[in-house]
């Protein structure tokens, strides 16, 4: 699994997943890249990565927030966590 | 003939690279050799000869003559006057299996090398023939197709876990998995001799957030994904890569509209009665892969995890039997596996885990199918070394893993739904668990890794029971499905 831990804050890579209001999913990928994020998959929910440094700038970390940008676009952002490999 | 283990530190073994026509060079930055074209490094015809004929009248042995090189050797002080050099002893650990049954991995082979920095002359009667010449150091070795002996009882793939889940009744009546697709999401899937020397169809591809494909960093997925063709040897196979997002890597999986995608990982939830809100998105992910796509979602149930998605009422969820070496009344004796999970889940209402069982072996560890690996990976290497059951006997760079866990379990019954997939193609998600439950072998003996007793009938430990490839195959055989839409709603 990929491990960031020992990279530098700029460099570590924070992935997550982002809910989207019902029929706005677009324009919220829309402004997730405008706010610097990688929008990596759009399906029901949208894959997205970005430095920790954006993370901590746009959303606030450990737990994000909701940025005004984002308002009425998405309902809620998760931080995705390393599975449990069986 | 010289073994890789023999007479390194007397003599050199080396490659004298013979003179091609005018001004070309395979050392030049661009040469031939990267330009694509080999003719103009062609020597002359003749020249590999006389080069030959001139090594062995200054007393060296040539063992090739190549069309641009020679392979020959002789004993150093011979190489050192010849070309006015000098060479040194260099040790050399073997890594993976070498070519030479004198040699084990890890051993330790000297041999000689050109002394950096040393002048290197040709004499005047080779001069024009040979334009280089370079000692050749020991190779390093790649997995082998075949896995290593050890003495404990363990299974080996494909023939024995397609035998214990009686794939093998199935294959012989042509139904192999081909033409079904099969997905799985893991580590990574590097590109072990052993499926190209099976003729598989194996293939690997990146989560967005992935990188090189052709390694598998851990050697789980590599090792897991052998679990499938064992029981189904004719699908189409394409392992996806995780990044740091397995849920993106899900869905990666699941865009390729695979019949069957199966996952030998999850995250444990252990005393939770409800779903934290980071895992609603590989919820969805599930739930729209089944419900909107048709696709036929294993999940291994954990290794005394409480593990999420396997708790998901629909996917198939995996846990483990064991199977011992000794045989009653013709049967191999089998019992639940105490390394594998089984629980009542507080999340999803009514919904037990395991659905069925594919084989795994027990604590502490168990280490009980030889599966190829990355050479050199974590598993690989986590693993070696005598001392069963907490050592698997193997090399830490030999490819071959002895591991399980229902990581095995989940592409086992992935591989038999595959079968069923091949017979009808129509099977619903919901249709293919119900043919496996049905027709599952009852394990009555042993307890899970998370405490629940084996006993008559479907139980807490193992579900249903082992799946039996061939009893499914029977009965898939002669199911009609039926679509639900095509049934009048009630008046």
């Amino acid at each position: 699994m990929p491990d960031f831990t020992d990279a530098s804050p700029e460099h570590r890579v924070i992935s997550a997943e982002v809910e989207p209001v019902p029929g706005r999913r677009h324009q919220a990928a829309a402004v997730l890249r405008r706010l610097g994020l990688r929008v990596l998959h759009l399906g029901p929910t949208i894959s997205v990565s970005a430095p920790e440094e954006v993370w901590e700038r746009t959303f606030g970390l450990p737990e994000p927030a909701i940025p005004r940008e984002l308002r009425g676009l998405v309902t809620g952002i998760h931080l995705a966590g390393p599975p449990d490999l069986h | 003939m010289t073994t890789i283990t023999e007479r390194r530190e007397s003599t050199v073994h080396f490659e004298a690279v013979v003179r091609p026509p005018g001004r070309a060079s395979m050392f030049a930055e661009s040469s031939a050799v990267q330009a694509g074209g080999l003719d103009d490094l062609r020597p002359p015809p003749g020249r590999a000869a006389q080069t030959a004929l001139a090594l062995q009248r200054r007393g060296f042995v040539v063992r090739h003559v190549g069309t641009f090189s020679i392979s020959a050797e002789g004993p150093r002080r011979l190489w050192e006057e010849t070309f006015n050099t000098r060479v040194a002893v260099r040790p050399h650990t073997l890594r993976g299996a070498p070519a030479d049954v004198a040699a084990e991995p890890g051993d330790e082979v000297s041999y000689l090398s050109h002394v950096s920095g040393v002048p290197f002359t040709l004499p005047a009667d080779l001069e024009p023939l040979v334009e280089r010449a370079y000692p050749q150091a020991p190779p390093q070795f790649y997995g082998s197709p075949l896995p290593p002996r050890v003495s404990y009882h363990h299974l080996r793939v494909p023939d024995d876990v397609g035998l214990l889940l009686r794939a093998c009744h199935v294959h012989e009546r042509g139904v192999t998995g081909r033409g079904v697709f099969v997905a799985m999401v893991d580590t990574g899937f590097y590109k072990h001799p052993f499926y190209p020397h099976h003729g598989y169809n194996y293939n690997a591809t990146l989560a967005p957030d992935a990188a090189r494909v052709d390694h598998d960093e851990y050697g789980h997925g590599t090792a897991e994904a052998a679990n499938i063709f064992a029981c189904a040897r004719d699908v189409d196979f394409v392992g996806v890569k995780m990044g740091g997002n397995a849920t993106l890597a899900f869905k990666t999986a699941a865009d390729l509209s695979p019949a069957v995608l199966t996952n030998s990982w999850g995250y444990d939830l252990n005393g939770l009665t409800g779903l934290p809100n980071f895992l609603r998105p590989l919820e969805l992910a599930v739930l729209e892969a089944v419900r909107v796509r048709g696709i036929t979602v294993c999940f291994s149930a954990g290794n005394g995890h409480i593990s999420f998605p396997a708790m998901m009422p629909d996917v198939i969820a995996a846990g483990g039997v064991y199977v011992e070496e000794t045989q009653v009344n013709g049967e191999f004796k089998m019992e639940a596996s105490d390394y594998a999970s089984s629980f009542d889940s507080l999340i999803y209402p009514g919904r037990h885990v395991p659905d069925v069982c594919g084989l795994v072996g027990r604590q502490p560890r168990a280490l009980y199918i030889m599966l190829p690996t990355e050479p050199g990976d974590v598993i690989d290497s986590s693993l070696a070394g005598p001392g069963y059951p907490v050592k698997d006997g193997t090399a830490p760079d030999d490819g071959w893993s002895v591991i399980s866990g229902t990581s095995a379990a989940a592409p086992q019954i992935a591989g038999v739904c595959a079968l069923l997939k091949q017979v009808q193609p129509g099977l619903s998600p919901d249709l293919v668990k119900a043919l496996l439950r049905a027709s599952a072998r009852d394990v009555v003996d042993g307890k899970s890794g998370t405490g629940e007793l084996a006993g008559e009938g479907f139980d807490g430990a193992t579900g249903a029971g082992l799946v039996d490839a061939a009893a499914a195959y029977r009965l898939a055989r002669s199911v009609t499905p039926r679509s639900l839409h095509t049934v009048p709603p009630p008046i």
